[in-house]
């Protein structure tokens, strides 16, 4: 069974870095890091990586927006976005992992054990 | 020997003067008779002339004791001369009395009295004694011719005219006299008085005039062997005896006066008492009516004392309506009631009432516009009475007794129905203008005492509206912008810790050979990016506003899961809880995860202001809010109104208390004694939004030293 792909779209480039490299320490995942939504949006449909983690407040692009593109190209419809997000208190997530409305959400800071069961949970649940 | 009557007529003669002393006897009793008799003020005319028959009387008996003097001690000139005068005198005065009585009472001018009335004018009298002694004088013998002619000219027709009266005054006078029996002596009178003229003038001494040579005394004797003194004796004597009964209908008259006047006497006394009677009556009445007033006025005043008062409009209304009912004559046991229009218009609510029992409590605590008295009171803004109980009485009872009722409405400056009060009233009862304007009075001054109370009223609960509305304006805007202040640290923040916690994660998975310290300062690295998460994440709490989801939940299982959840701790640092939990309370509209959370931020400030540990007691109650005044009920926040069923939590600890000079502070956000290491300063100001989002109140209470009692005050479910 090959490595799943995972697009992480963050304008923290260092938090990025890090995640990548934790993730793919593990084995188990190729990771393709965006600091940027656009570049993010044309990582999407290049990379057709099977989970995007999402950052909601981006410097040029929300991360709603994003999603609301990925949604309407073909490519990318499919694919399963889990939402990043400062914002949102921890407590609400179930360990740091949890649902908002019809959006499944990562709440930070998030340990990269955390950061697994939360795209394991979401990677097939189409 | 003689026979019997000889012996008689022998002693006659003999001794004629005995005859005379009786003769002048009975004419002198006659006269003092009428003399003495009082008849001043008589209704009987006859009163008016009975005056000279007096005068006959007297003079004649002088004259007839005159004639015994003589044959006692013999005759002289002088005795004879004062003799002819006292006849010739007392026969005027007969002529006079017969002249008199016989104008008296003539009923009707044709008759045969009346005609002849007209020949007897007053000087007729005059004219005859003149005629009298100038016949006599211009005689040979005047003194005895004087004595002859005053027999014949006024003694005749005196003893006629008399007789003739005298019998006619009765008959005239028959109505008034014949009850009182006196007719006989009329007759005997009348009788005596014609026999005595006859006697008297026709048998006269004997002389020249006239027929005196032929009729006299002498020719008298010689033919009926009795002197004719004897007769006249008899006559006189009659005639006294006749005249004294009559003198007895001016004994009845006077009798019947002094009865008359006994009866007007009585009857003028009857209604000077009677007067008396009203009098003190009405001077009773003033008196109650003086003090009725003293008392309405002693009501008003103490009305008006109370009113100053600072009470509560209900607790005043309470003490009108004893004032009121205690007026004893007005009240009918002291029963009444005060009841005002509230929220609901068209609805009597009865706010104050004294003596009333339980059935009327009832029926009478909401009573519409239009209904019964009071009702009716209020539809038509005038004064309802009633002295018994009508059809108007709509609210009835089993056993309700027969009363009436002043209901009076109480109106407002413009005219609005305010309330009424209803005073009972005993049955058949007088009502007055005095009262009625007296009871008016006293609804004015209800009136002017409500509409002040509720203007102060409105006035206070528009001002803590006010103070609410500010401090929630001031807390909300501070919450906006600490939420957006909490946003962005959350943003700012959470990025790098994101990135601190990756890089951590890193280090622990790429360093090969991790020393026991290497290990550690991770582990430091991941607890402070925890404790720098956990303030984000109370700066979120704080100034977000989550949608509650209230249930009807019980407070005591709330408590308890809190309990489970703060049980470690507890045992860590040496806590005893003791519960004092009421059972059965009411349930409270609540989110359980949130009151979870108030609850256990509560038992750790407890458990963190007892250092050395101690006791925390956890207190849970039901309560109905009485008036504002002690304790949980002094309140400010207009979600709580007295009456209001709500469920008490106390959490109180033995710890080390709250300075007075931190007790304003407590709520406020980030604000903290427990240094760097303690909480977040965020859990009251937290706690305390939630409960305000769950319309209920926390409060602390603190004595330093001693411990810190906090209370959250929750509304139960429903109503009541």
């Amino acid at each position: 069974m090959g490595k799943k792909r995972i697009l992480i779209i963050d304008d923290e480039e260092l938090f990025t870095k890090l995640v990548k490299l934790n993730l793919e320490k593990t084995g188990k995942y190729e990771v393709r890091a965006e600091n940027k939504g656009a570049q993010g949006l044309a990582a999407a449909r290049e990379f057709k990586p099977d989970l995007i983690l999402l950052d909601i407040l981006m410097e040029d692009m929300e991360g709603s927006e994003v999603a609301a593109q990925l949604k309407n190209n073909a490519d990318t419809v499919d694919i399963p976005v889990v939402f990043l997000t400062a914002v949102v208190k921890k407590e609400e997530l179930a360990s740091g992992c949890g649902v908002i409305g019809s959006h499944p959400f990562i709440a930070k800071p998030v340990s990269t054990n955390e950061l697994i069961a939360c795209i394991e949970k979401n990677m097939y649940k189409l | 020997m003689h026979k019997i009557p000889d012996i008689i007529f022998l002693w006659l003669r003999n001794d004629i003067d005995v005859v005379f002393f009786v003769y002048g006897l009975g004419f002198a009793v006659m006269g003092l008779a009428i003399w003495l008799q009082p008849k001043k003020g008589s209704s009987f005319r006859l009163a008016d002339c009975l005056w000279l028959l007096s005068g006959f009387g007297l003079i004649h008996g002088i004259n007839e004791w005159l004639d015994m003097w003589i044959i006692i001690k013999g005759d002289n000139l002088g005795l004879q001369v004062f003799r002819s005068f006292a006849l010739v005198i007392s026969f005027l005065f007969f002529f006079e009395f017969g002249r008199q009585i016989f104008r008296l009472d003539s009923p009707n001018p044709s008759c045969i009295r009346a005609k002849i009335s007209r020949y007897l004018p007053w000087w007729l009298t005059w004219l005859l004694g003149i005629l009298v002694l100038v016949l006599g004088f211009v005689s040979a013998a005047p003194w005895e011719n004087v004595n002859i002619w005053a027999r014949y000219l006024l003694c005749i027709p005196s003893g006629l005219l008399a007789a003739l009266g005298l019998f006619s005054y009765y008959i005239c006078q028959k109505d008034v006299l014949r009850p009182l029996k006196v007719r006989k002596y009329f007759l005997i009178s009348s009788l005596a008085l014609l026999i005595y003229g006859i006697l008297s003038g026709l048998v006269v001494p004997r002389g020249t005039p006239l027929l005196s040579h032929w009729i006299n005394i002498d020719s008298f004797f010689a033919a009926a062997h009795i002197p004719v003194q004897v007769f006249r004796a008899l006559c006189a004597v009659a005639g006294a005896w006749g005249i004294t009964g009559i003198l007895s209908i001016f004994k009845w008259e006077s009798m019947e006066r002094l009865q008359i006047r006994v009866a007007e006497r009585t009857r003028e006394l009857t209604k000077a008492n009677e007067l008396l009677r009203v009098e003190v009556a009405e001077r009773r009445q003033g008196d109650e009516k003086l003090k009725r007033n003293y008392e309405m006025q002693g009501v008003l005043n103490k009305m008006l004392f109370i009113s100053l008062e600072d009470i509560s409009l209900d607790e005043m209304l309470i003490r009108f309506i004893e004032q009121i009912t205690a007026i004893s004559w007005l009240v009918l046991e002291s029963k009444g009631s005060i009841s005002l229009v509230e929220d609901d218009p068209g609805i009597l609510v009865m706010k104050a009432q004294k003596g009333l029992s339980e059935p009327v409590k009832n029926m009478c605590g909401r009573v519409p516009f239009g209904r019964c008295y009071c009702g009716r009171a209020a539809n038509s803004g005038e004064i309802i009475f009633s002295d018994h109980l009508d059809e108007r009485h709509e609210n009835r009872y089993e056993g309700m007794q027969e009363h009436g009722h002043y209901c009076i409405p109480i109106i407002s400056v413009n005219k609005k129905i305010l309330g009424v009060l209803n005073l009972y009233i005993q049955r058949g009862w007088h009502r007055d203008e005095s009262e009625k304007e007296f009871l008016v009075a006293i609804a004015n001054v209800l009136a002017g005492v409500i509409e002040r109370k509720k203007m102060d009223e409105a006035l206070k609960a528009a001002y803590i509206r006010f103070q609410e509305t500010q401090s929630q304006l001031i807390q909300a805007e501070k919450l906006t912008a600490v939420g957006e202040l909490a946003s962005g640290v959350a943003h700012e923040v959470r990025n790098p810790l994101g990135i601190i916690l990756q890089g951590v994660n890193y280090l622990e998975e790429n360093i090969p050979a991790k020393g026991e310290d290497i290990s550690e300062t991770l582990g430091v690295l991941k607890e402070g990016i925890n404790r720098a998460d956990k303030i984000i994440n109370g700066l979120l709490d704080f100034s977000r506003f989550t949608k509650l989801d209230l249930r009807p939940e019980q407070v005591n299982s709330i408590l308890e899961s809190s309990l489970i959840l703060v049980k470690e701790r507890l045992k860590t640092e040496n806590i005893e809880i003791v519960r004092e939990l009421k059972d059965n309370l009411p349930s409270v509209p609540a989110d359980k995860n949130k009151l979870e959370q108030v609850f256990i931020n509560l038992l750790l400030n407890a458990v963190q202001a007892m250092p050395e540990g101690g006791k925390v007691v956890v207190r849970s109650y039901a309560k109905r809010l009485a008036q504002e005044k002690d304790g949980v009920d002094r309140r400010t926040s207009n979600h709580f109104h007295a009456g209001d069923q709500v469920v008490i939590i106390e959490f109180e600890d033995s710890g080390v208390g709250i300075p007075e000079e931190n007790m304003g502070k407590i709520f406020n956000p980030f604000f903290t004694t427990k240094g760097p290491k303690g909480g977040t300063g965020l859990g009251l100001s937290v706690s305390r939004n939630i409960l305000q989002m769950h319309e209920g109140l926390i409060y602390a209470e603190s004595r330093p030293g001693k411990g810190t009692k906090m209370t959250v005050i929750l509304k139960a479910s429903g109503r009541g």
